[in-house]
C-alpha cells in the first residue's frame, strides 16, 4: 500500500475513479469506501507527522473533507495516494503549528511488517522507551517543515525519493538535499540531548 | 570529516541513497577511516531511532473516529461549498458533457477573476469579469422590449428540482444599454453581488447596495424577481 503504482491503469486507478466519479454526482456513499480504503494510511502519516493521536485525527478528518471539497481537481488518470498524501502534508503542517504544545502520546501498536521491537535493536538502551520517543520527537521538531516532511516520508514511511518528490511537489535532488540534511540534524540534535554518549 | 570526506555522503550512504559505484567508494574508505566508520555507526543508531516510528501505526478505534467525523460532515461540506468551487466544478465537468461547453466559456471567463488558492481559502468576490456567452444558457424570460434573463444551466436544474437558488448562481439580465449580473453568494449582504456593465469595461466591481434594496423589497424568490420568468414559475405555489 504504500508503493505508487506504476502502471496507468492499474485496477486501484480504475476503482478509484469511478468512486471519484459518483462522488462528484452526489454518492456520498462512495466518498465514504474512498475514506475506508485511505484512513489507515492517512491517519497513520498524522499521527507520525503531529505526534498526539486526538490532533492526528482532527487532521485526518480535514484531510478528508478537504479531499471531498476539492475532488473534482483530481487528475483520475493518476493515483490517488499522493495526492492525498499531499493534502495530509499541508494539514499537518497548519496544524502542527498550531499545536506543538500539546503532549506526545505515540501509541505503541506492532506492526506485523516490523521485526518485534526486542532489546537487541535497541540503538539507546540506556533510555527507557518513552524517553526515547521524547528524544526523537524533540529532535524532529528542531528540524525545518520540509526537511521533516522529507525524512519522515523517505525514513519512516519508507517511500523511494522520487515518490517522496512527487508528493512534496519538489524535484529529487532537492528531497535528497533535505533528506540529508535531516538525517544529519537528527543525528546532532540527538548527541547533543544524549550528551554525544547514546 | 578530517579526512576531508563529507558528511553528507555518509549520511545517503547509511539508508542506500547513493549510487552503486559511490556505495563502492565509500564502503572502501571506511574500511581505512575509523573516524568516518564511527561517525557511519552512530548515524545508523539514529537512524534507527528514527525507523522505530515505523511501529506507531493508527489504530481500529481511532479509525472509527475518523470514519464517522468524516461522513457525518459530508453534507455539510455539501451543501456550504463556496460558489467558487461550484463554478470550478461545473467547469471542469462541463468539459465533459458537450452541452454545457457554451457556458463554460462565459464562466472561464467570470473564474478568472475570482482570488482561489490551492487551499481553498478565498477572498470575497469584489471583481468579475465581463461574462460573454451567457446567450447560450438558459434564458427565462424576457420581461421587456429586447430585455432577457438568463441563468446557468446547472443552477436552473437545481432550481428547477428545489425551488432554490444554489451558492455559485448566477443571473445575467441584458437590455439594450446594460448588462446587469446577480451571483449568489454568501459573502455578500444579502446573499447575492450585483454587478452592472453600461460600456465596454472589461470588469466590474461589486455594486455597494442600490440594486440589492430594490430586489430585497420587491423579488418575490430570494430578492430574484421569479414573478416575471416563466421558466422559473413551475415550482411557485
Ligand atoms: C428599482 C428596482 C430595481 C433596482 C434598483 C435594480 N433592479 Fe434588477 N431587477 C428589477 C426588476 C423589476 C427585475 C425583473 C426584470 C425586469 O423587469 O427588468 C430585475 C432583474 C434583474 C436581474 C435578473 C435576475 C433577477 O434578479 O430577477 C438582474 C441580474 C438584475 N436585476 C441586476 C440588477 C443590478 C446589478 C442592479 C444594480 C445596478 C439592479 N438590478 C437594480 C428591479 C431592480
Ligand atoms: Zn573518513
Amino acid at each position: 500500500m504504500s508503493r505508487v503504482p506504476e502502471t496507468e491503469t492499474s485496477p486501484e486507478i480504475l476503482e478509484v475513479a469511478a468512486l471519484v466519479r459518483r462522488t462528484l454526482d452526489g454518492d456520498g456513499a462512495a466518498f465514504g469506501q474512498i475514506v475506508v480504503r485511505y484512513e489507515r494510511r492517512v491517519l497513520t502519516l498524522c499521527i507520525r507527522l503531529l505526534g498526539a493521536v486526538e490532533d492526528a485525527q482532527d487532521a485526518a478528518q480535514e484531510v478528508f473533507l478537504r479531499a471531498f471539497k476539492y475532488i473534482h481537481r483530481l487528475d483520475v488518470q493518476k493515483p490517488l495516494e499522493p495526492w492525498l498524501m499531499r493534502v495530509t502534508i499541508n494539514v499537518c503542517r497548519d496544524l502542527g503549528r498550531k499545536r506543538l504544545r500539546r503532549r506526545i502520546t505515540f501509541p505503541e501498536m506492532t506492526d506485523p511488517d516490523e521485526a518485534p521491537a526486542g532489546e537487541s535493536g535497541n540503538p539507546y538502551n540506556g533510555l527507557a522507551e518513552e524517553q526515547q520517543k521524547q528524544l526523537l520527537w524533540k529532535a524532529l521538531q528542531r528540524l525545518p517543515d520540509k526537511e521533516r516532511m522529507a525524512v519522515i516520508l523517505r525514513d519512516v514511511e519508507g517511500l523511494t525519493t522520487s515518490e517522496v518528490a512527487v508528493i512534496l511537489e519538489s524535484s529529487e535532488t532537492t528531497v535528497r538535499s533535505q533528506i540529508c540534511r535531516g538525517r544529519l540534524r537528527i543525528k546532532d540534535a540527538i548527541d547533543q540531548m544524549t550528551g554525544g554518549q547514546p | 570529516m578530517t579526512c576531508g570526506y563529507s558528511r553528507d555522503v555518509l549520511a545517503l550512504y547509511v539508508e542506500g541513497d547513493l549510487s552503486g559505484q559511490s556505495t563502492l567508494e565509500v564502503t572502501g574508505h571506511l574500511m581505512s577511516c575509523t573516524e568516518c566508520d564511527r561517525f557511519c555507526g552512530q548515524l545508523q543508531k539514529s537512524q534507527a531511532l528514527l525507523k522505530s516510528l515505523r511501529r506507531t501505526v493508527a489504530d481500529a478505534g481511532a479509525l472509527a473516529g475518523v470514519r464517522r467525523g468524516v461522513l457525518s460532515q459530508l453534507d455539510r461540506v455539501q451543501e456550504t461549498l463556496p460558489w467558487t468551487i461550484r463554478l470550478e466544478r461545473f467547469l471542469m465537468l462541463g468539459f465533459r458533457r458537450w452541452k454545457y461547453a457554451a457556458a463554460c466559456v462565459v464562466v472561464m471567463g467570470v473564474l478568472t477573476a475570482l482570488t482561489v488558492s490551492v487551499d481553498g481559502h478565498r477572498q470575497p468576490i469584489q471583481t468579475i469579469e465581463r461574462p460573454e456567452g451567457y446567450r447560450g444558457w438558459v434564458s427565462i424570460g424576457s420581461p421587456g422590449a429586447s430585455k432577457n434573463v438568463y441563468i446557468a444551466p446547472d443552477a436552473y436544474r437545481t432550481f428547477s428540482e428545489t425551488g432554490k437558488f444554489p451558492e455559485g448562481t448566477i443571473l445575467i439580465l441584458e437590455d439594450a444599454v446594460a448588462l446587469q449580473v446577480s451571483v449568489k453568494d454568501s459573502s455578500f449582504t444579502g446573499g447575492w453581488g450585483y454587478f452592472e456593465f453600461t460600456g465596454k469595461e472589461r470588469s466590474r466591481t461589486a455594486d455597494q447596495g442600490n440594486c440589492r434594496t430594490c430586489h430585497e423589497a420587491r423579488g418575490e424568490t430570494d430578492h430574484v424577481f421569479t414573478q416575471f420568468y416563466p421558466a422559473l414559475k413551475v415550482r411557485r405555489g
